[in-house]
């Protein structure tokens, strides 16, 4: 049997500081500016990609690429974006609508190809493209459809482009390059409850056992030192 | 892992975050159905951020500084992950994710851990 871990998450404590965060807590209006960097959202038809990628517009970008499942939606987005920042008049050219649908393996690495070898340099990626399903248990390309779009397709491309970010920082020194992902403090809630498991994929793609209601939003959370 | 540890470090340095936006109206829960669909309206509707305001903690994980490498960030600050991450348990359990996440993306893209020196 596999090493079990004991694990308790201290939800009393995180409930209270999730509570007075959201409601005594305003983050800051972004005001540094973003003149001559590129910048990539995913998932930013909608939603927090979609005001993040207009904040980095708004702040003078030199190239935003859009990653959005269904380009029609990604347009609007673009359009939506551009209407809302009349003091630039270059957002046709700046603003790109690039295809990318995290549930699909060939999909997610076409994405990264195409950064690799279309873009001259990328600045900032921000892996915000994620999925929650309810109590839905689906499989895709044999594993439960959160973990591949939340966990596996996402550090995939996020691995995948560290090295476009790395290589930018080595042509542009004065790039100060980031990669960011969207995770969430309701990681707080839960024990993670396939951790004893030998195989925690097995475990996670199995629908039998599957605790959805743990994966509402699980981005598992990797302390790499990079 | 100490070779590979010191390659890393000549790497050129880029900033990764985890971002924490808190609860924002997004399209996120829109999964949900009855009656947990009810209460989670309701919730946002009471606490919930704007989704721009959200959106601002996603600007912040792209303009941190260098002491927020590999930190969770909330509110657009650097905030300790739940305390069992940190504990021996917390630490094994990491090293159990990780060897078995990067077993299943080397399949997809051989090669992926060279490619960042992991």
């Amino acid at each position: 049997m596999a090493e079990q871990y004991d694990v308790k998450p201290e939800s009393g404590k995180a409930a209270r500081r999730f509570f007075r965060s959201q409601l005594f807590v305003t983050p800051p209006y972004p005001t540094r500016s973003f003149a001559g960097e590129t910048v990539i959202v995913t998932g930013a038809n909608s939603g927090l990609g979609f005001e993040a990628a207009r904040h980095f517009y708004r702040l003078g970008c030199a190239k935003l690429i859009i990653a959005v499942r269904t380009i029609s939606k990604g347009n609007s987005a673009k359009q939506n974006i551009v209407q809302s920042v009349p003091q630039r008049t270059d957002g046709g050219k700046v603003i790109q609508v690039w295809p990318l649908d995290l549930t699909d393996t060939k999909s997610t690495l076409a994405f990264a190809s195409r950064v690799k070898s279309e873009l001259g340099r990328l600045d900032h990626f921000v892996a915000n493209a994620g999925i929650t399903v309810g109590d839905k248990f689906t499989l895709v390309e044999g594993v439960e459809s959160t973990i591949q779009v939340n966990v596996l397709s996402t550090l995939l491309l996020a691995l995948s482009i560290l090295p476009k970010l790395r290589d930018t920082k080595e042509q542009f020194p004065a790039s100060d390059p980031h990669l960011a992902i969207v995770s969430s403090e309701v990681h707080r809630f839960t024990a993670f409850p396939e951790r004893n498991e030998s195989d925690l994929y097995a475990a996670l793609n199995d629908k039998k056992t599957a605790k959805m209601g743990d994966r509402s939003v699980y981005l598992i959370r990797f302390r790499w030192e990079f | 892992m100490s070779r590979t540890a010191a390659a890393r470090s000549n790497l050129p340095h880029v900033t990764i975050t985890l971002v924490n936006p808190g609860l924002c109206k997004t399209n996120l829960q829109g999964d949900a159905a009855g009656a947990m669909k009810v209460m989670m309206a309701i919730t946002q509707f009471l606490i919930a951020r704007s989704t721009e305001k959200g959106s601002r903690t996603l600007v912040a994980g792209v303009t941190a500084g260098p002491e927020s490498n590999g930190e969770f960030m909330s509110d657009g600050k650097n905030q300790e992950v739940e305390p069992w991450i940190y504990t021996e348990a917390g630490k094994k359990i990491q090293t159990k994710v990780f060897d078995q996440t990067m077993k299943i993306l080397e399949k997809r893209e051989p090669g992926i851990g060279a490619s960042v020196c992991l």
